[in-house]
């Protein structure tokens, strides 16, 4: 090995070298933005807005590529092309041994032009006749290799080998780095092998390390403070068992993020006007003093968090902490809701009651909308309370008591008027042109769940329907979505794709992406809180319209479902299950309900199928479709003013239509059930003792008031015999005999006349009329045979 | 008394780092944080050039074991994990053949056997230190001086007992994997990085190249007028790192990681749980690659030591015919590295390039065999040496109240279906692995193939546990 001089520096080289390393980033960088990657916007979508949808549908080429060309993009290339025309500029420098450009002959020349080319350039350079000294080097090297390369067969062959008519040339090593790198100084070595040391290893190695010491502190999915999970953990501050709606902002404060919020002394008068605000809006905390007595930055979280669900205007020197505390208290709730959901009594089951306040805290924040309003309503009805109404933008209190006068008391009546009808009455109660506009906007965004649910047993080929003490069992979950806005005219149900939709959220500092909670829910205690419960729910006299003589019936049939029926002060629902509801927000020892299993879910697929279902329906069904919706749904239309009403929108909030149920799905769409809906599973462990078992699947956005769902699930278990617990009882049998498909259906059909497990069912068709007589017999019957079951 | 009692005395002076108190897991960003320390001691030892070196030009004698031993040579990680590797190998090898007596259910009898691995691996250091000073590895021994070789070896010993402390720590639960395979396995990637950016540029008469493949593509694309010419250049050249020879290493990446989701899964049921049913039901699987990258390990230790001892007969006992038996060796014109050229070692030494394994199929198919062989052989063994084998499972599935599912619950009836698989899998894995060396080798992967092998298992060991972290740490109910 014959290395010539030391490492030398080059700086064209180095160009190079610099050049292939810029374009290995850049070039893919490019591609990646150009293949649609980078733009966050692209990816949550209005779903509600056609006019949004439109603009994202297909955006023109042009536009796609001055979205990834951005002026950085283009300055980029700039400097790349700078770079490239560098370096092709200094390349002349570097000299490269071509016999046949040294020759002046095509490539593919032939012997004799070879020849020819060789005698030109020798009477020009030849010693012989040129004097100069540079000359006679320049043939000697040059002329004379490249002509013997060409015609030598010894050469050539060389030539073809190494690239050097003489065989292997000494080989020279350099780096291509600028030249000032390498001076011949003796004392610069040490120093440069010091630079290259900390400059190449350890500095990176160092930064990642510091990294990794920055993001010590937070941890898990939210990345949330470890502190603050050890205190939503502790017992004095964190999340307990009866822990509802109006009692989690008192958790959600103790976060350590909010807790290092600092206050400056600038917010003094700030803080003061905000203190009167909050006790003009809650003239029983005055006495308070625990209220109070908290360290200043919580207390400004708080009365923060209670002014802006109150919609209150916040001093102008705290609006910055007032989104600090918006943006952080959804991770927050996020967390505290995996808390809740921690398994306590036995494997897999939680509190349910803080899971839900979470999720309607969650709400309540994004909508701002008081959490008294809120406070009363349940999950599947409430739509019917004042909460759902509130969330609408400019509606307060006044505007809901001039509603109220005009016989609208909830939100459904609002959504079934006619839109003329509804603007003339908004108008009439105070509002301007253009907050009737919004209200408009809002509620053609308002979503609407159609859910479906079944619970099997997943053994490993096939599904089993009987489910046994302790089984893992499946729950699939069916969901379709529709919006208003899908119905109006010139919407493109194609327009629904990307990441997540984003929900209608004028209050909420950001852009709020819509999620979706299935929480699976027992709420077998609720039989015995059940007397409990309604005692509460009349003396909180929130609901004007109820009767007490209902109320002292049902708990006498002992429905499980008897404390939930407030149908009766609620004439219309929007998205109403008939089932059990679990009274989350009445914190009572006695109810001992449980969450046995959670889902989070964007629900942009299922609202895509809606909305293709919502464009075939107004296709298919322009007039005479409205009887036979109003009679699929197994309820008579009385909401409706009358027979003769004009034909409203099936998939609005509150008709009756079930996607899911047989007649539904004969007039939806061609295709099958199993297209139909957004399908997805929660695994949860069936009960350890046998028994009947009325479950709740409750379906929340996060982002909306009122569009909640329940849905009831009715699961048998029965008890596991000793042959089954060491795997060789009847589903083992089963599962040995797999390929005798008839031995197989013999066998499971024994068990199939019990329902155990199996339940699909649609909430709507038992939505309830303006006084439900027979909607409630037919409940009551229900709830009878239910009873009777259990017995 | 027994053998193992001799270390007792030792314990005290070997240095040791103490496992994370109480028992305590510690967390997987911590567990990164101290990985990548180590990995920043490394790199720096194995760019600080040792002090008191005369000449480190010349022959490199243990230049066919820098990949296993992940050492760059005149630089403090000159011995680099060779004497820890050795040691390990060593006491695992008398453990499993039952010289040494260990019962490692015993935790001062594992406490112990690590003192003899460590005992034994700094004998190992300071030995190799003064056998390579002596030799004139750092240059002439009288031209060094007595000081100046004390300097190195302690400097050496000094880097001997970092590797053994960095190793401990991670192997300790204080980080990911153990410091051997992340040495090595950072060893070959950034030879892998270095041959494909390297900003070196070579003049062998045809002007100045880049070293690097990457580089030399745009270079030539650049520079020559003919571009088909410059393609294949870049795609073809020869003596140094091509675009072919990049992408057969992709390929061979591919194809390992490909191979490593080969495996049978054998359903086993728990008697402790109460219902053997639904999520209850068990698998345990048996991978393709069951003894993973162990038989490329002691297939490249075997070799690259055969090597080592051939060079050194050869050059002392040149003219002896069972010498050169053993292999013949000579410079290679380029770059002045020893070749084997005869002799048993020429033999089990891969050829040079696919035209060359043509010019001598003799050479190819006695390589191939050999590679197949030894690698199947090494796997099986290795199996019963390090308790994986069909008896050693069904105790600890047996231990763990584990049965198979449809099976008689006995050891007996375990071993026996057990059987049916492993010895299989080892020996059949094994031969792939040695099959997949021998493609990468003649596909002229960059960093040989047994540096790629293993390599990419090694990266995909620290894959599968990065994934199992995840599912212990995925508390979160919506990561």
């Amino acid at each position: 090995m014959a290395v010539e001089g030391e490492h030398q520096g080059s700086t064209p080289m180095f160009g190079i070298f610099l050049l292939s390393m810029y374009s290995l980033v850049l070039i893919p960088l490019t591609l990646w933005r150009l293949g649609g990657g980078g733009g966050d916007e692209a990816e949550v979508v209005k779903t509600w807005s056609s006019k949004g949808g439109k603009g994202e549908k297909k955006k023109p080429l042009r536009e796609q590529l001055r979205a990834a060309f951005g002026t950085r993009m283009v300055l980029a290339w700039l400097v790349w092309a700078l770079l490239l025309w560098y370096v092709k500029h200094s390349m002349g420098g570097i000299e490269n041994f071509d016999p046949f450009a040294i020759l002046q002959v095509p490539v593919d020349a032939s012997d004799s032009e070879i020849k020819k080319a060789y005698r030109k350039l020798s009477l020009q350079y030849h010693p012989d006749k040129n004097p100069d000294p540079k000359a006679h080097a320049y043939f000697a090297t040059y002329i004379a290799k490249a002509y013997k390369a060409l015609t030598d067969e010894v050469s050539r062959e060389n030539y073809k080998k190494y690239g050097h008519p003489d065989g292997p040339q000494a080989m020279s090593v350099s780096v291509a780095l600028p030249e000032w790198f390498f001076s011949k100084d003796k004392q610069t070595a040490p120093l440069i092998l010091l630079v290259l040391l900390f400059g190449g290893i350890v500095t990176p190695l160092g930064i990642a390390a510091w990294y990794l010491m920055g993001t010590q502190k937070f941890v898990g999915p939210n990345q949330l403070m470890e502190e603050t999970i050890a205190l939503f953990m502790d017992p004095r501050y964190g999340i307990k068992a009866s822990q509802a709606l109006g009692r989690l902002p008192e958790t959600l404060v103790c976060a350590m993020e909010f807790i290092n919020l600092p206050t400056p002394s600038e917010q003094g008068p700030a803080m003061d006007e905000l203190r009167k605000t909050v006790l003009r809006l809650h003239p029983d905390l005055k006495d308070k003093a625990a209220f109070w007595k908290r360290r200043t930055s919580v207390l400004k979280v708080h009365m923060l968090l209670l002014a802006h669900v109150s919609r209150e205007e916040i001093p102008a020197a705290l609006q910055k902490d007032l989104e600090f505390v918006l943006t952080k208290s959804m991770p927050l709730l996020q967390e505290m809701l995996a808390m809740s959901m921690l398994p306590r009594t036995q494997p897999g089951y939680g509190w349910l009651t803080p899971a839900v306040g979470c999720i309607e805290l969650m709400q309540c924040i994004v909508q701002a909308v008081p959490l008294g309003a809120k406070k009363a309503a349940s999950v599947g009805k409430s739509s019917e309370t004042p909460a759902a109404l509130l969330q609408l933008p400019h509606f307060d209190g006044e505007v809901l008591r001039q509603l109220a006068r005009k016989k609208i008391k909830t939100l459904p009546e609002l959504q079934q008027l006619d839109q003329e009808e509804r603007h003339r009455l908004l108008k009439s109660c105070g509002l301007s042109g253009g907050e009737v506009e919004e209200v408009e906007t809002m509620l053609s965004a308002m979503p609407t769940v159609w859910v479906s649910a079944q619970c099997v047993v997943e053994a490993e080929e096939l599904d089993d329907d009987v489910v046994l003490e302790r089984d893992v069992v499946t729950c699939r979950i069916q969901v379709m979505l529709t919006r208003p806005s899908h119905m109006a005219a010139g919407f493109d149900p194609d327009s629904i794709k990307g990441k997540a939709a984003l929900a209608y959220a004028p209050r909420y500092t950001q852009p709020r992406e819509e999620g979706w909670y299935f929480i699976l829910a027992d709420a077998a205690a609720v039989r015995q809180a059940a007397g409990t419960w309604c005692a509460a729910s009349l003396a909180s006299g929130r609901h004007p319209g109820s009767s007490a003589c209902r109320w002292q019936r049902l708990p006498l049939a002992g429905l499980p479902q008897a404390g939930c029926r407030p149908a009766l002060h609620a004439p219309r629902l929007c998205a109403s299950g008939p089932g059990a509801r679990v009274p989350s927000s009445f914190p009572s020892a006695l109810v001992q309900n449980a969450s046995l299993g959670i889902t989070r879910q964007n629900l942009l697929q299922a609202e895509a199928i809606g909305a293709r279902y919502a464009a075939n329906w107004s296709a298919k069904h322009t007039t005479p479709a409205v009887a036979n919706v109003a009679g699929g749904g197994g309820g008579s239309g009385g909401g409706k003013p009358g027979g003769g009403a004009p034909p409203l929108n099936p998939l609005l909030a509150g008709t009756k239509l079930d996607p899911f149920a047989a007649n539904g799905s004969a007039e939806a769409l061609d295709s099958s059930i199993e297209e139909l809906g957004q399908t997805f599973e929660i695994k949860f462990f069936a009960p350890m003792a046998a028994g009947k078992y009325d479950l709740q699947l409750l379906c929340m956005p996060d982002s909306w008031v009122g569009c909640d769902r329940a849905v009831p699930i009715k699961l048998k278990v029965e008890p596991a015999t000793r042959a089954d617990r060491e795997g060789r009882g009847r589903r083992a049998a089963l599962q040995r005999t797999e390929e005798s498909e008839a031995f197989m259906r013999g066998a499971e059909g024994s068990d199939l006349d019990s329902d155990a497990g199996h339940e699909e069912e649609e909430g709507e068709d038992y939505d309830s009329e303006e006084f439900g007589t027979e909607e409630s017999g037919d409940e009551g019957e229900e709830g009878k045979s239910d009873a009777s079951d259990d017995d | 008394m027994r053998a193992l009692q001799l270390f007792q005395p030792l314990a005290k002076f070997i240095p040791e780092v103490e496992e994370p108190s109480g028992g305590k897991r510690v967390q997987f960003k911590d567990r990164l944080l101290y990985t990548l320390v180590c990995l920043a001691i490394f790199l720096v030892c194995s760019q600080l050039p040792l002090y008191g070196v005369k000449t480190t030009s010349g022959a490199d004698p243990l230049y066919w074991a820098r990949v296993i031993m992940a050492s760059s040579r005149g630089t403090v990680m000159e011995l680099g994990i060779g004497p820890t590797v050795t040691a390990g190998l060593i006491i695992q090898l008398l453990v499993g053949s039952k010289l040494l007596d260990v019962d490692t259910n015993v935790k001062s009898d594992r406490d112990l056997m690590k003192t003899a691995e460590h005992v034994l691996g700094l004998l190992i250091t300071v030995g190799q230190a003064i056998v390579y000073v002596l030799t004139g590895m750092y240059g002439e021994p009288s031209e060094v001086g007595v000081v100046n070789g004390i300097l190195i070896v302690l400097q050496l010993f000094i880097a001997g007992v970092l590797v053994l402390l960095l190793d401990e720590m991670l192997n300790n639960g204080w980080g990911l994997g153990s410091a051997i395979s992340l040495f090595i396995a950072t060893n070959i990637c950034e030879s892998i990085v270095w041959k494909a950016f390297s900003p070196y540029t070579l003049n062998v008469g045809r002007g100045p190249e880049f070293e690097g493949a990457v580089i030399a593509l745009v270079h030539f694309l650049l520079s020559r007028s003919d571009k088909t010419k410059a393609l294949k250049d870049a795609f073809y050249r020869e003596g140094l790192p091509n675009i072919m020879q990049l992408l057969a290493t992709v390929a061979i990446f591919l194809m390992v990681v490909y191979f490593q989701g080969f495996r049978v899964e054998l359903p086993i049921r728990s008697k402790r749980m109460r219902s053997g049913y639904g999520g209850n039901q068990q698998t345990y699987p048996i991978k393709l690659f069951y003894t993973s990258n162990m038989p490329i390990i002691l297939q490249s230790a075997l070799v690259s030591n055969l090597y080592f001892v051939s060079q050194l007969l050869f050059k002392r006992y040149g003219a002896n015919i069972l010498v050169q038996l053993l292999g013949r060796w000579q410079a290679d014109e380029s770059n002045a590295q020893m070749n084997p050229v005869g002799g048993l070692v020429y033999y089990i030494s891969p050829p040079q390039s696919l035209a060359a394994a043509a010019a001598n199929p003799m050479h190819t198919l006695f390589y191939v065999a050999f590679m197949l062989g030894i690698c199947a052989v090494f796997s099986i063994t290795w199996i019963e040496v390090s308790g994986q084998s069909a008896n050693d499972v069904a105790k600890q599935l047996r231990d763990q109240q584990y049965f198979l599912a449809g099976h008689r619950d006995t050891v007996s009836s375990l071993r026996k279906e057990l059987n049916r698989y492993i010895p299989t899998a080892a020996a059949f894995g094994g031969m792939c692995i040695g099959a997949l060396t021998i493609v990468a080798d003649f596909l002229g992967a960059i960093g040989s193939g047994t540096g790629i092998l293993l390599a990419v298992t090694i990266i995909y060991q620290y894959w599968e546990q990065y994934n199992k972290e995840k599912a212990q740490m995925g508390a979160g109910l919506f990561g």
